[in-house]
């Protein structure tokens, strides 16, 4: 009996061992072979000083791998399984001006699933152009709260910074907001990212192209109603000497907008709503700076764009169509996502434009966001002390997030 | 007054006699019209104000601001609003044979004048100030409007008019049957159910401002409404059968009423709308033809009107349900009834599918009680 004991014992502390071991397992991993294509007219080049950085989406991990010259242009590393972004990012040697010249490229995919012992993710490479000219340093979108804590609209604004050296004219920049949002992807059809951003709101600089001058490390403020708005709110600024005001004039007294008549109005060019305009003050929408290469009346007549998806929800599936214009890439000065990292799904611009995003506020009505803007970091300062925002075309990298909002950071 | 004219005709056939009872059988027909007669609300709608802001002019100091409203008062009545006719005919079959009684009736409704509220678009002239030649700084008192510049404008705008613009259109067919009371199980038997499908239509094209677009710093409603020949319309269709039991124990005084409630099918679809309009109006009141030219226009281009989804045209069918309700009542005195009933005490309503997605249809069964006195 005695013995029994003994052995049923054995039995019993080889059976927990097993169970140990078993609750001990290890995740699952994948090998991930990563092909990369080269940008359009570059297909011969090398790449070099390549790192492909990888971001679980689920767990937020990141990690940065370095690797040697590829013949074929495929690099692996072993992942454990989930859902990961890519963006790699290299060098390339380039002829310019009949000089050899190390250029930057850069690549970014999303949403992969690793899954499997082996899989694989292309990524798509395209050249980074340095912006030369305007970029966006500021983008204050969420408004302020009066001291009762009410939420207050009128005082958002825009930051237009000249990263240059020489001197730009402000005169013809637009600035438009998708009409897509970045808390919500769907499979849009036609798919013109690659070629154009949808846009539902777009305003213009007006001027006759000389009219407007901003010496380099000078910024301009383009903002809703150029008032002080202090003495309505006292948690929000002065803003009547703004540079620009957009304004929304309409007959019907419901929708009275405000003008100051001290400060130059902005075109209205297009608008999907007849009421008062302003940013989306959640983050869900994104930004571009643009300088239009066909005249108003050719893009308001031809750059319409009708699209479809499906809306999956709950209550089922539905075919959907909507409009909106478009910009060409192209005309694209700078482009900035914002969203908020609860809802994020996706960026609305083609990645060569921006390929991260930027935000206020960390989840969906965030009551700590208000007074808070996106402020482009700065990267260096010349040796004439003009300073250099840092423009990667990668808001995540370029813009510090929840700032509190100063219209008149240095000019 | 409306005079509402009803006919009837019935006539029995000769009975066709068989050993145990008679065959008898009748057709009847009739035709009438029933006269609707709007609302007070529709015949005496409130006075609509058209506010048109003329002058907004903003300053830092208060005392210089102006704003100046322009308010045009419409009176939306229409005159000329007639009574809604609607017109119906039917035809019915019945059968009778020892004290079993069967009818089907067709019947055909026909409401081509049913009220509605339509789109009336008028444009509005107004004075635009230009107060861009005033000198803000020095400014010492608000602008004066007697030698403020102006452009004269125009804006379209719209409201809305009941007219008799509306056509409902029903048809269905009625059945019935009712057994004579079983004396063994002192049970009758009666089964009822009906078919219908109502058509609800516009009746003439219609104007639609509900574009919110701007285009060059101009909403597109302010300089043109589009008038569209849709079919702004809705069909329902449903079939339902009820068979109901009643049991009357006269020495208990106890009846019992069992109902076994059938809905076949109930379905419901809005019809096609073609969001191309066939005539606009500009602001100076003037209708043009909608062509394929003006599909490229910077403006008229927007007047197309597209649904966000064209699954609103699908059809909607919620198909067969069925219920079972009970009711007992109890005689108690020559006076005084007292009733139990239990609705929807059984069911079956399976789960059906839409757009991909189950539809689970949870039924509550519902009881209650109800007492009965006479005086």
């Amino acid at each position: 009996m005695k013995h029994l004991k003994s052995i049923s014992l054995i039995l019993l502390s080889l059976l927990m061992g097993l169970t140990f071991f078993s609750c001990k397992k290890d995740p699952l991993v994948s090998k991930v072979t990563v092909s990369c294509t080269m940008p359009d007219g570059y297909s011969d080049a090398m790449l070099s000083s390549i790192v492909l950085k990888t971001k679980n989406v689920s767990t937020g991990k990141t990690t940065s791998n370095s690797f040697a010259t590829a013949a074929d242009n495929k690099y692996e590393l072993t992942l454990n399984e989930g859902l990961y972004d890519f963006t790699l990012e290299a060098k390339i040697q380039v002829e310019l001006d009949g000089v050899m010249r190390a250029v930057s490229v850069r690549g970014y995919t999303e949403s992969v699933k690793v899954t499997g012992e082996t899989c694989s993710a292309s990524i798509k490479l395209f050249i980074v152009e340095t912006s030369e000219g305007f970029v966006i340093a500021e983008i204050f979108f969420t408004g302020t709260q009066t001291p009762e804590g009410k939420q207050y609209v009128g005082d958002t604004y825009f930051r237009i910074y000249n990263n240059s050296d020489e001197v730009q004219y402000a005169d013809g920049l637009v600035i438009a907001e998708s009409d897509f949002l970045t808390v919500s992807k769907y499979n849009y059809s036609p798919d013109i990212m690659s070629q154009a951003m949808a846009v539902s709101a777009v305003y213009r600089v007006p001027g006759n192209g000389t009219d407007y001058p901003v010496q380099p490390g000078k910024s301009i403020l383009i903002c809703d109603n150029a008032i002080d708005h202090r003495s309505a709110n006292s948690n929000s600024f002065d803003l009547s000497s703004a540079d620009f005001e957009w304004y929304d004039e309409s007959t019907n007294p419901n929708f009275a907008d405000i003008d100051n008549p001290a400060v130059t109005n902005l075109d209205k060019i297009y608008c999907y709503t007849a009421t008062i305009w302003v940013p989306h003050n959640r983050g869900f929408k994104s930004y571009a700076l643009a300088r239009f290469k066909e005249s108003k009346e050719t893009f308001l007549r031809d750059y319409v764009y009708n699209y479809s998806y499906d809306l999956v929800t709950a209550a089922g599936t539905f075919p959907m169509t909507g409009d909106c214009y478009k910009i060409p890439n192209e005309w694209i000065l700078d482009a900035v996502n914002l969203s908020v990292e609860s809802e994020f799904e996706w960026i609305v611009t083609d990645p060569s434009l921006d390929m991260g995003w930027t935000y206020c506020g960390k989840i969906d009505r965030d009551q700590n966001r208000y007074g808070k803007s996106v402020r482009r970091k700065v990267d260096y300062t010349t040796a004439e002390g003009i300073v250099k925002l840092k423009d990667t075309n990668n808001s995540s990298e370029d813009f510090a997030a929840e700032q509190t909002a100063d219209p008149f950071w240095f000019n | 007054m409306y005079v509402d004219p009803r006919v009837n005709a019935r006539w029995h056939f000769p009975g066709v006699k068989t050993k145990k009872s008679e065959w008898k059988f009748a057709f009847a027909g009739g035709w009438g019209m029933h006269t609707k007669l709007p609302t007070l609300a529709q015949v005496y709608p409130a006075t609509y104000y058209v506010d048109v802001i003329q002058l907004n002019y903003w300053h830092a100091n208060p005392d210089y601001r102006r704003l100046n409203i322009l308010t045009y008062t419409i009176d939306p009545t229409n005159y000329d609003l007639q009574p809604a006719k609607n017109r119906k005919w039917e035809i019915q079959l019945s059968a009778e044979y020892n004290k079993n009684d069967f009818s089907v009736t067709f019947f055909n409704e026909n409401m081509t004048s049913g009220f509605r509220h339509s789109t009336v678009c008028v444009p509005y002239t107004y004075k635009k100030y230009d107060p861009s030649g005033i000198d803000h700084v020095n400014i010492t008192e608000q602008p004066d409007l007697t030698t403020l510049p102006y452009t004269p404008t125009t804006l379209l705008d719209a409201y809305s008019q009941v007219t008799n613009g509306s056509q409902i259109k029903k048809i269905g067919v009625e059945f019935q049957y009712s057994s004579p009371r079983l004396s063994k199980i002192k049970t009758r038997f009666t089964v009822n159910g009906a078919w219908f499908r109502t058509t609800y239509v516009n009746s003439e094209p219609m104007f639609n401002a509900s574009v919110t677009r701007v285009i060059d710093g101009v909403p597109v409603n302010n300089l043109y409404i589009g008038c569209y020949n849709w079919t702004d319309g809705m069909i329902r269709e449903r079939f339902n059968t009820n068979v109901i039991t009643d049991t009357y124990f006269e020495k208990l005084g106890l009846a019992f009423s069992l109902t076994f409630q059938i809905d076949w099918f109930a379905s419901q679809q809005t019809m096609w709308r073609d969001g191309v309009p066939i005539s606009y109006m500009d602001n100076t009141g003037t209708m043009h033809d909608y062509t394929d030219a003006d599909r490229e226009d910077m403006y008229l281009q927007w007047l197309v009107i597209e649904p966000n989804s064209s699954a609103v045209y699908d059809k909607r069918t919620t198909p067969f349900a069925s219920y079972f309700n009970l009711k007992v009542t109890k005689t108690i005195t020559k006076y005084v009834k007292l009733a139990f009933f239990i609705d929807k005490l059984f069911d079956c309503a399976p789960d059906y599918t839409v757009s991909g997605v189950k539809v689970r249809r949870n039924v509550s069964p519902y009881f209650g009680m109800e007492i009965n006195i006479k005086i």
